[in-house]
């Protein structure tokens, strides 16, 4: 069978080399190609099941991924010390759609960057090996080498942001860096913790994720005397190196800073996937590994959630900087997530559907923030790039010389504060649906947040395209096609989500279902 | 006649290498008055004789096994003492053979003591951690120690090397009193300074009544603060980075290695082996110290900008690794520690021995500033610093990761997980600073045609990853210049001893298998 | 309170405040007085274990032959000021830890005193191997020999390989002082014999 995810994953790394040796002025057509191609490969991953005849169902779980390759890679046991990584690939639902997302996004991303003429080859070579990277966390079904794609992400986020960013570029590398290195830190000793206490539990070490989701830890480990539930430990620990990376408040400080310095098309990404990543953790490996320590968990995480949307739509009600507003609103819009994952999770009796429903609208959200959040920075990229600010009052009445960027800019921010028709308005309906069973009060927090949200958007729309020109933009000329086109293409994919989000939740039903089910296994805790 | 003692030849076998390290020791000293100056260079090649033959001597013991105890259980031949015997001879062959370039450098002219006090000091490496006997392990260490204190200060007309020595005298003589009074009350509660007596009436006693704990419990914790001096743990470690600092360099390596793994070793004879009955109740203050010592040594690492005084608080936040071995009292645990030992030793050294070729003088030229761009002058020197400051820091596919794999596994294995939260926690701290190093090494460099620069862009260009330009003001390209000029020659010894450890701390890295297996038998596992 | 123990505890108070006193004169001199007396306490207290063998050796090897030695080495050749210079480069971060040790120790000790813990019978009685009944057959000497040569033979040669390290420190040291920058040979000593006779050098060298 041909390696598909394999060729997924290193695709972008091959684009690379071939990048740094090849001809200097093609270095844009070169990241182009590769991670065009690498997009279309991806598609495959959809429809390879569908045309398999399994229907919907083929997609599979964690525990019976559509696509799987394997290889043993290290192996070494000497007595009870045994370390185990396979090599191991698979792509359940919840992995296709975010690689599938995740290659749009950097092959739009590479086309959003046309533009860069410093140092371009260097550029889009680390953005094919953070592609590299990030299709690796999302397909890795063993934890080792999930932690390694993990961390492997990181090098070239770091370099692009302190190479290409703004003037504090130094200063947002260096905090984005630490902050995820502090989060990863738990997160590996979480793994090392969950590897041994399952491999002494059961006799059989191994980090893959079937067996990790098939076997649940048991018992209470006694740190300095306290006793504290294993699961509800563990839980903790891998969850923290999500929180830093989805942002979840009071981690999310290195968010503005590193989206506003980072070039544009980094900012896509970091919004696009990066976030994504956490929240792909925190559904696939924290609630599946540890779904006791997870429900333990569910109120705090819920309470949490709430101040996430809160605070974030706070925040970006009174920042002057454009970038930064976006980046606060996505602190918001990640608090969907986390309070659709809690109330999937969450304790008490509640109908299973209402479960389903809560975490396929966090997972649509994920989806849709990152298309949407993309279109909101590629079209404050195309903007700064022409006008060198990013300051919302500094501009005004721009609808007069570009009126093309801002239909597409209207569109972008309908699709953000979730109207229907477009995709945020699914996840964010699916979301409220599900989890106002589980934890009311949250959900009408969330709910009544929207008004901010619309007031930010709207109120930034206002500022900086309606109303009188500012006659020094007089000078402005419209997007051009090049700029246009990944708008467009996010556009339509929104548009797509919001109008037919069947087929997404068709993708996800079966990874989903299963972690439902698991959820409804558990005994149910008197709260 | 109650007194029916006799020594026979057997008893002097069993410390054969600690004899053939003392008789090597004279006999360079006598050796050294008849040559004449020019040729007391060679005086090195003796003493690596010597080291060699006691470590043949070492294997010879434990192929000829027999009772594991002699003088009448002073001293102890059994697995754990064959395997720190190797792991502190072959510490001191590394040091030994960094050593002459650096007597070169610096103007030594007491070559045949230098070689002398080395040797001795490593007979007390070993007398400590083949001893079975408080008293001998006692003597073990002041053995060991009285030669370091005036190898810290060899140096001659450096104020630093001669507070380096008058610190380290001091305050280990101050750990020497509590270790002596630690003994003192364990021998009161228990009567026996033999550790198997000590075991077999604590094992005898369970639980302690109240007229025994407090005298045996405070003369426990009396014992382990003593030993906590000398393998640096936090919050005892006050010490280390002066003294590590301005100690001659092959001396920092030796004591950085060989005075750890004795102290360990002791330690965990008394711990794990003859307290093990009361493991309940010195183990909180061992993980305290352990914590204390991982997290404290590595912040305090990060916050260094000479990289000798980084490898010394590099080496305190090892000690935290290492004692976890101990405070998970089991013997995986000791495997694990031993395991570490063996890495530490070859990757610390290492590290040491670059250090040693870039210093020009006792203490000073180890700034970081000296290691800039030192990926384009001296390339095989920096990728010798590169291999062990990861391994240091524990990347796969160095014998680090496997030593500190193998050290939180246990932790696990023994119901301690926040060990090894910890345990991780601190190690991710580490990469920020050893990577600094590696960094400043390949990274920062001059900008503009200097054509060392090319050298290094061209290497990158291979890594797929484009240089940071950090430096872009004229005071940078003073210090490339200087740089250019600072390329030093490595000496002979110094390039086997870097090779050696290069290859040692890879192949183990990749092939862990046997030397784990050896450690896994030294503690007596299956 | 029989006679041992009002002996006992008048030698423990004179024990105690002459070790204060090594430490607390600021002359020398003084300092090296009050050792010979801590030491001479100490012979004392090994003639009320019975110990007198040792007791006699303690008061010729270290009251006597040692501390003359080392008195005449400290009048001869310290200079003055040298002991204030050691004690401020220590600093009172160690001072003050060192107090903080020193609380601990004495409450430990204290609470031992006040618990009314015994020692181990088997510690007084036998010690290395029954040497108390081969003491009172054989006679205190003898039985301390046969000790030191059979049961101990092993650290008592380390002892002696400890004493060749040291002698090997000194001559490092001294010879380093006379033929280098021409100061006193009074750092000689600073391997074996403490702060005040070593530091001196080194503090005036800057």
């Amino acid at each position: 069978m041909f390696p598909l995810l394999t060729t997924l994953v290193f695709l972008p790394t091959i684009g690379a080399l071939v990048l740094m040796v090849g001809p200097k002025g093609a270095s844009r057509w070169i990241a182009a190609i590769f991670s065009g191609v690498t997009f279309v490969l991806s598609l495959w991953l959809y429809i390879g099941p569908l045309v398999g005849g399994s229907g919907t169902a083929g997609f599979g779980s964690i525990m019976h991924p559509a696509w799987s390759e394997s290889i043993p890679w290290v192996h070494f046991a000497i007595g009870t010390l045994q370390l185990n990584i396979d090599y191991h690939l698979g792509a359940d639902g919840l992995s296709i759609f975010m690689l599938i997302l995740n290659a749009l996004l950097s092959f739009l991303a590479i086309i959003g960057s046309w533009h860069v003429s410093n140092r371009t080859r260097e550029y889009m070579a680390l953005l094919l090996i953070l592609e590299t990277g990030v299709m690796g966390v999302f397909c890795a079904f063993d934890l080792y080498l999930f932690w390694l794609f993990w961390e492997v992400e990181l090098i070239p986020m770091f370099l692009l942001i302190a190479i290409w960013g703004g003037q504090r570029r130094e200063y947002a590398a260096w905090k984005f860096v630490i902050y995820t290195i502090f989060g990863s830190a738990f997160m590996l000793a979480g793994i090392i913790l969950l590897y041994f206490s399952l491999g002494a539990q059961n006799g059989a070490y191994s980090a893959s994720f079937s067996y990790l989701a098939s076997h649940q830890v048991a018992g209470t480990y006694s740190i300095f005397g306290i006793s504290i539930a294993s699961q509800l430990l563990l839980f903790l620990l891998l969850y923290l190196g999500f929180a830093i990376k989805l942002p979840m408040i009071p981690f999310h400080t290195w968010l503005p800073d590193a989206h506003t310095e980072a070039p544009t098309a980094v900012s896509v990404l970091l919004a696009g996937v990066l976030l994504k990543m956490g929240a792909y953790g925190l559904i696939r490996i924290c609630v599946d590994f540890a779904p006791q320590g997870a429900r333990d968990f569910a109120l705090p995480l819920a309470v949490l959630g709430a101040i996430n949307i809160i605070y974030g739509a706070g925040c970006s009600l009174v920042q002057r900087d454009m970038k930064k507003l976006i980046a606060y609103s996505s602190v918001s819009h990640m608090g969907y997530v986390i309070l659709g994952v809690a109330a999937a999770i969450g304790p008490g009796a509640t109908n299973p559907a209402f479960r389903e429903a809560a975490l396929t609208g966090a997972a649509i959200q994920m989806f849709s923030h990152g298309a949407v959040t993309g279109m909101l920075f590629f079209c404050v990229g195309v903007l700064y790039e022409k006008a060198h600010l990013r300051e919302i009052n500094a501009f005004g009445g721009l609808m007069a010389r570009m009126p093309r960027l801002t239909w597409i800019y209207t569109f972008a921010i309908m699709a953000s504060l979730g109207l229907p028709g477009l995709s945020g308005f699914v996840a964010e309906y699916l979301v409220y649906t599900g989890s106002f069973a589980n934890f009311p009060a949250q959900t009408i927090i969330a709910a009544v947040t929207m008004i901010l949200t619309a007031g930010y958007l709207l109120w930034m729309l206002k500022r900086a395209f309606y109303g009188p020109l500012n006659p020094r933009w007089a000078h402005l000329n419209d997007a051009n096609l090049l700029e246009m086109a990944p708008l467009v293409m996010l556009g339509v994919v929104v548009l797509f989500v919001g109008v037919y989000p069947g087929f997404l939740v068709d993708l996800l039903r079966p990874s989903l279902h299963q972690i439902i089910q698991t959820m409804g296994s558990l005994p149910v805790a008197g709260r | 006649m109650a007194f029916t003692y006799t020594i026979t030849a057997g008893d002097w076998g069993h410390i054969a290498p600690q004899l053939t390290l003392l008789g090597v020791a004279l006999l360079v000293m006598v050796i050294d008055t008849m040559l004449p100056a020019r040729l007391r260079g060679g005086l090195v090649i003796i003493a690596l004789l010597g080291v060699l033959s006691a470590a043949a001597s070492a294997l010879l013991v434990a192929q000829l096994g027999g009772a594991p105890s002699a003088f009448f259980g002073m001293i102890t031949s059994d697995g754990l003492a064959i395997f720190s015997m190797l792991v502190i001879l072959g510490a001191t062959a590394l040091a030994l053979l960094i050593a002459p370039g650096y007597i070169e450098r610096q103007g030594i002219h007491q070559q045949g003591e230098y070689y002398a006090l080395v040797l001795l000091a490593a007979t007390g490496m070993l007398l400590m951690s083949t001893a079975s006997n408080l008293m001998m392990i006692f003597l073990g260490l002041e053995l060991l120690s009285l030669p370091l204190y005036v190898l810290c200060a060899f140096v001659p007309g450096q104020q630093i090397a001669q507070e380096s020595g008058m610190k380290y005298f001091l305050l280990s003589s101050f750990a020497s009193g509590f270790l002596l009074y630690g003994m003192a009350l364990v021998y009161g509660a228990t009567g026996a300074t033999g550790l198997t007596q000590i075991h077999a009436f604590v094992a005898s006693h369970m639980p302690l009544d109240s007229s025994l704990a407090p005298l045996l419990l405070v003369g426990v914790v009396l014992i382990v603060v003593g030993l906590a001096f000398k393998v640096s743990a936090i919050p005892f470690h006050a010490w280390t980075p002066d003294v590590y600092q301005g100690a001659p360099t092959p001396v920092t390596a030796l004591m950085s290695v060989g005075t750890k793994t004795a102290a360990l070793v002791a330690l965990a004879r008394i711990l794990v082996v003859a307290l093990g009955p009361i493991t309940s109740q010195w183990q909180p203050l061992l993980i305290a110290l352990a914590i204390l010592t991982m997290l404290g040594g590595n912040l305090l690492a990060a916050t260094q900008t000479n990289v000798k005084r980084m490898l010394a608080y590099s080496s305190i936040a090892h000690a935290g690794y290492l004692l976890i071995g101990i405070a998970v009292g089991t013997n995986l645990g000791l495997a694990a520690m031993i395991f570490y030992l063996a890495a530490y030793g070859i990757m610390n050294i290492g590290a040491f021995g670059v250090v040693q070729v870039i210093e020009r003088s006792v203490g000073f030229g180890t700034e970081l500033d000296r290691f800039r761009g030192l990926g384009a002058r001296q390339p095989w020197l920096a990728g010798a610093m590169t291999v062990f400051l990861l391994a240091l820091a524990g990347i796969p596919g160095t014998v680090g990761f496997v030593a500190k794999y193998a050290v939180f596994s246990a932790a696990v294995l023994a119901s301690h997980p926040e060990l090894t939260i910890v345990g991780v926690i601190a190690s991710m701290i580490s990469f920020y600073y050893y990577l600094r190093i590696i960094w400043a090494m390949y990274f920062e460099l001059n900008p503009e045609g200097d054509p060392a620069t090319q050298g290094a862009r061209a290497a990158l260009g291979a890594q797929g990853t484009p240089p940071l330009m950090v430096e872009s003001s004229g005071q940078s390209a003073v210090i490339a210049a200087k740089s250019v000029s600072m390329r030093q020659p490595i000496a002979l010894g110094a390039m086997l001893s870097l090779g050696l450890a290069v290859l040692a701390t890879i192949i183990l890295g990749i092939l862990p298998g046997p030397l784990f297996e050896l450690a896994r038998q030294a503690v007596g596992l299956p | 309170m029989n006679l041992g123990q009002i002996a006992f505890y008048v030698l423990g108070a004179t024990a105690i405040a002459s070790g204060i006193g090594v430490i607390a004169f600021r002359n020398a001199v003084y300092s090296a007085l009050s050792l010979i007396l801590n030491l001479f306490c100490l012979a004392l207290f090994f003639l009320m274990l019975n110990a007198i063998f040792l007791a006699a050796i303690q008061v010729l090897v270290y009251a006597g032959a040692i501390m003359v030695l080392f008195l005449f080495v400290v009048t001869m050749l310290t200079p003055e000021g040298g002991d204030a210079a050691t004690v401020d480069r220590l600093g009172a971060m160690q001072r003050t830890a060192a107090i903080g040790l020193g609380i601990i120790l004495a409450g430990a000790f204290g609470y031992i005193l006040i618990s009314q813990v015994r020692l181990s019978p088997s510690a007084m009685a036998t010690g290395a191997n029954d040497l108390f009944t081969v003491m009172n057959r054989d006679g205190n000497t003898e039985a301390f020999g046969l000790a030191l040569f059979h049961g101990y033979l092993l650290p008592f040669e380390v002892t002696s390989v400890i004493l060749v390290a040291a002698i090997l420190g000194a001559v490092v040291l001294g010879r380093r002082t006379t033929s280098g920058s021409g100061l006193s040979a009074g750092s000689g000593l600073s391997a074996g014999s403490g702060p005040s006779a070593g530091s001196g050098p080194s503090a005036r060298e800057e």
